[in-house]
């Protein structure tokens, strides 16, 4: 073998996994074998620091609660929701959908037309909430959701709306895009 | 009789030190994922339970202080929890929570390295025998002194390897890195670490 071993077979040599010539070329090279004996030393170093004070086997049953009550105060995951807002809430999310389609003249839900060289704020762009079509969709979501709110561990669909994170109602935005979709 | 299904009551029963840090997904913790991904969050109590130690004595080992290991050791569970999501059991669920623990330890240090890194001073009381155990601490309290001085990579490597024994391949896994950069930061990790006590004084004589 020429030249001196890499770090990783000296570390072979180390855990005892070197091949034979890696092995006979550590024992005979002085400055791989000064090396690996800096290295076991660092080990065997290492090894008398590694003890941790150990706690009280109670500590471990508060250590589970205090876990186990964090996670409590967390909100509700995915699943919750899912349940909730499932296949059998959709379809009444789809009849919403249709009937929109069917019966409001686009020009009614239309924002009205502006300058466009004017800038308004956003609210002034939405229609009003009589004309609000998403009144709509909302109010058919809650009649399908009545039977599912149990499941879902929240007590209707406002508080099962306000319980959702930002990830969460971006994935609820989601379906009920993709619900419209399949519908029109 | 039909044979009961593996829900959440049967895992909650079983022996939580039954798995050691590193070990391939067990069946019952895949199912304690599924579950908790379906929102029975009490399914994490076995995950938790099993891997509570481990965790705890990582952070330690970062930290150098109950307190602060305690505070670390729960926001890595409450980060796995709200990660189990991606989690998508490629590795060892052990491996990924070591992974978020590291991640939070260091996040910890780079916050606070202002302040005091360093261990604290902690000279041997006058009044007690010059005892063997007294000694020893003050050789631990050294190395550990050293181990905290070494590279952050190299840290990183030698406490998961050397403390808690995980393959080349599962340090790998929990870094983000490569086996052979795993076993040369670890031989240079060992190099540094007897160096390191040589300059300190802390040699054996």
């Amino acid at each position: 073998m020429t030249g001196h071993l890499t770090e990783e077979a000296m570390l072979r040599v180390l855990e005892g996994a070197a091949d034979p010539s890696t092995r006979a070329h550590a024992m005979a090279c002085t400055a791989c074998s000064a090396r690996v004996r800096e290295a076991e030393e660092g080990l065997a170093l290492a090894r008398e620091g590694s003890d941790v004070p150990e706690p009280s086997p109670l500590y471990w049953e508060s250590f589970r609660r205090e876990v186990g009550e964090r996670i409590a105060e967390e909100p509700a995951s995915p699943a919750s929701w899912r349940r909730f807002f499932g296949l059998a809430s959709l379809v009444p999310v789809a009849a919403a959908a249709a009937l929109l389609v069917a019966v409001i003249p686009w020009r009614e839900v239309r924002p009205p037309a502006q300058d466009a060289g004017k800038l308004l704020p956003a609210w002034e762009a939405l229609p009003s909430a009589v004309e609000d079509a998403g009144l709509v969709v909302l109010e058919g979501l809650a009649v399908g959701g009545s039977d599912l709110e149990a499941a879902a561990g929240c007590r209707g669909v406002v508080d099962c709306l306000e319980a959702m994170s930002d990830e969460e109602s971006q994935d609820v935005a989601l379906e009920l895009r993709s619900a419209l979709r399949v519908r029109s | 009789m039909n044979a009961p299904a593996l829900g959440v009551t049967v895992l909650l029963h079983m022996d939580p030190d039954a798995a050691g840090p590193g070990g391939t997904l067990r069946l019952d913790e895949r199912e304690a994922v599924e579950a908790c991904r379906r929102g029975e969050r009490e399914a994490f109590d076995l995950l938790v339970a099993r891997h509570q130690r481990d965790v705890y004595r990582l952070c330690y080992r970062y930290v150098g202080n109950h307190e602060d290991a305690h505070d670390m050791a729960q926001e890595a569970f409450l980060k796995a929890y709200r990660g189990l999501k991606s989690f998508r059991g490629d590795s060892a669920f052990s491996t990924w929570l070591y992974r978020i623990a590291v991640n939070t330890c260091l996040n910890f240090r780079a916050a606070r390295r202002p302040a005091a890194v360093a261990v604290p001073e902690e000279l041997p009381d006058a009044g007690e025998a010059a005892g063997e155990r007294l000694v020893r601490r003050e050789r631990e309290r050294q190395v550990r002194a050293a181990v905290e001085r070494l590279p952050e990579k190299q840290r990183a490597t030698l406490i998961l390897k050397v403390y808690h024994e995980l393959t080349h391949e599962e340090v790998a896994r929990v870094l983000g890195s490569t086996v052979g950069t795993v076993k040369a930061n670890l031989f240079h990790a060992l190099a540094n670490l007897r160096r390191g006590m040589a300059k300190t004084g802390g040699e054996r004589a």
